[in-house]
């Protein structure tokens, strides 16, 4: 009985060793642009933001994607293993061949860091540490820059670059008046239209006899054919996630 | 002197003749007495011989320098004096007036020179609808305008509603009509990266007759030809051949607009039915517009005949304002003022009611 007992006790804490070792993996570097110290630094340095944010922070250079869309790759990453964060989880993935670069967020962590405002704060953040080969200066940067988004999150309930709630859009603003004045406008010509009924009759259709229409003559001949062609504009990334992310090239 | 024009007195107590909306024969409202139009026809054809030769020879009095200094040598060539049978009246009247009312005793008056050869309708379309129909009608008609002026309405003298028949030409045409249209057929297929349509395009020729029957084109200078075309369509059923008896009691003028004049109209009318109808032949497509037409007129006639139209004419701020009754239908047409304030009031509530939801709208969408 006591066997069994100790039997359990080490394969849970084995299971839990494994899932601390599985989450300190935060960096990952197959590239080898990073040293084990700067691995071990930037471990230590996201793990304090994903517990201080209750979010998941994954950081992964590699060599090359072999042909893979860097999109897809970097929501795969995301979700395989950084979207179980309680308030949602980022993803920053390296192609050191094509010098690319695509950070992916999923659904809960969209609302924090939006694509519009969000992504493009922490792609200045670290895209100059990039490309001057100062790639530990980049992941810190990087992680200091969704430090600093959730932080503005928790502490005006909306994500950086967004409204405050009450405060006014000007641009949406400018467009309601605009467009209610036109309505307006639209709304006075019909009344004051509704004003007569007098017209003109451009038609006799009232005193055609209908059964005395024959159409003998009916030939169509078809002359030509063009076509057109219009792009699907598309809300979700390539992978059909519905959470956002952006990249660029470094 | 003879009396230059007839009065429709009854013959049984002397009081003026009427005839009663949607009834066949004409009435004395006094007595009550009621004659068949051809009886009455019968009764006061001689008066109307007599009457002829007596404006005939009024007529050939006439000089425009007898007309007072102020009056144009035109306007006196358009004016005319019969003498009214009832109370002896001098009664001035344009030249295109055939029926009227004596002003003084208010005796319903023809005037039969009117009736001469060419100027005598073929048919007429009694009144249906009698004035308390037109008063309410036009009461209704003011209703559920938004931007009448308040104090429009209380001074229009509706009761002043007067009863005409207005001359109007119907032409009946058999057409052979040709045309060709440009028509597309769209096809729509859908991949997963974008939306591709095919636009096959095609010739359509098409090639018919058809016949329309009495469209109607008023003769009148006097008369809108937007209110004439707006109180239409007439129901033909009710039309039957002319007597002057259907005269008593209103208003008539004859034609002034030659069917000739007036034909240019008709024409027009017809050609743009006859494309629409060819048009709603070419089927089974997506876009369809016309490229040329043709229509050629293969058989073309012409009657005249007597509509009735209930007319009243109203000021408001020194500006007349028209309405007209279809006296047969009962459907009124006509242009009502506009208050300015109401018309920049109201829709500038609904634009304060519009913004701020527009504002949550486009905010929900940017």
């Amino acid at each position: 009985m006591l066997k069994k007992f100790l039997s359990l006790i080490a394969m849970i804490l084995l299971i839990s060793f494994f899932s601390m070792a599985s989450a300190a993996q935060s960096v990952t570097d197959k590239a080898g642009v990073l040293k084990g110290t700067e691995i071990e630094l930037l471990n230590q340095k996201i793990h304090e933001i994903e517990r201080a944010h209750k979010i998941k922070i994954g950081v992964s250079f590699v060599k090359s994607l072999d042909g893979r869309d860097i999109v897809q790759a970097s929501d795969d990453i995301l979700y395989q293993n950084f979207s179980n964060g309680k308030n949602g989880g980022i993803v920053l993935l390296v192609d050191m061949n094509d010098r690319k670069y695509e950070m992916a967020t999923d659904t809960r962590m969209l609302e924090q860091i939006t694509d519009s405002d969000g992504i493009p704060f922490l792609k200045d953040k670290f895209t100059s540490d990039l490309s001057a080969g100062n790639y530990y200066g980049a992941v810190n940067n990087f992680a200091d820059g969704v430090d600093e988004l959730m932080t503005y999150y928790e502490t005006n309930g909306v994500a950086y670059g967004q409204r405050m709630p009450g405060e006014i859009d000007p641009m949406a603003a400018g467009l309601a008046v605009i467009i209610a004045i036109f309505l307006g406008v639209m709304i006075r010509s019909i009344l004051i239209g509704l004003m007569s009924n007098v017209h003109h009759a451009t038609a006799a259709s009232d005193y055609l006899k209908k059964n005395t229409v024959k159409i003998f003559d009916n030939h169509d001949t078809f002359l030509f054919m063009t076509v057109k062609r219009r792009p699907k504009s598309s809300s979700s990334r390539s992978g059909g996630h519905s959470g956002g992310g952006g990249g660029g090239s470094f | 002197m003879a009396d230059s024009s007839v009065s429709y007195k009854c013959p049984n107590c002397g009081a003026p003749l009427s005839f009663l909306p949607g009834k066949k024969t004409v009435t004395c409202e006094y007595c009550g007495t009621e004659f068949e139009v051809s009886a009455i026809e019968e009764l006061f054809r001689a008066k109307q011989e007599m009457a002829v030769q007596a404006a005939e020879a009024q007529e050939s009095k006439w000089e425009i320098e007898d007309a007072g200094s102020e009056w144009s040598s035109d306007e006196a060539k358009a004016l005319h004096a019969f003498t009214c049978s009832s109370c002896g009246a001098e009664l001035v009247c344009d030249e295109n007036t055939m029926a009227t009312e004596c002003v003084y005793c208010g005796n319903p008056t023809m005037i039969p020179k009117r009736f001469d050869g060419m100027l005598k309708p073929d048919f007429v379309i009694p009144f249906k609808k009698t004035k308390q129909d037109a008063v309410n009608a036009l009461k209704e008609f003011y209703k559920g305008h938004m931007l009448l002026p308040s104090n429009f309405t209380a001074n229009n003298r509706v009761e002043a509603i007067q009863p005409m028949y207005v001359p109007f030409w119907l032409f009946d045409s058999k057409i052979t009509a040709q045309a060709e249209f440009r028509a597309e057929k769209h096809h729509i297929i859908s991949t997963s990266d974008e939306v591709i349509t095919e636009i096959s395009v095609y010739n359509c020729r098409r090639k018919g007759v058809m016949s329309f029957e009495r469209i109607p084109v008023d003769g009148s200078k006097k008369m809108d030809d937007a209110y004439m075309e707006s109180i239409e369509p007439f129901d033909y059923s009710d039309l039957v051949e002319f007597s002057a008896a259907y005269f008593t009691g209103y208003l008539a003028d004859k034609y002034d607009v030659t069917a000739e004049t007036s034909s240019a109209r008709a024409n027009r009318r017809v050609e743009n039915s006859a494309i629409e109808v060819l048009k709603s032949s070419v089927e089974n497509f997506d876009d369809v517009q016309l490229e040329s037409a043709a229509v050629k007129k293969d058989v073309g006639k012409v009657s005249y005949a007597m509509v009735p139209v209930w007319i009243l004419t109203t000021r408001y701020n020194d500006r007349p304002y028209t309405f007209m009754m279809n006296g047969q239908t009962g459907k009124v047409v006509g242009s009502l003022p506009y208050d300015k304030t109401k018309a920049f009031i109201y829709p500038a509530l609904c634009s304060l009611v519009l913004a701020p939801i527009l504002y949550f709208i486009i905010s929900a969408l940017l």
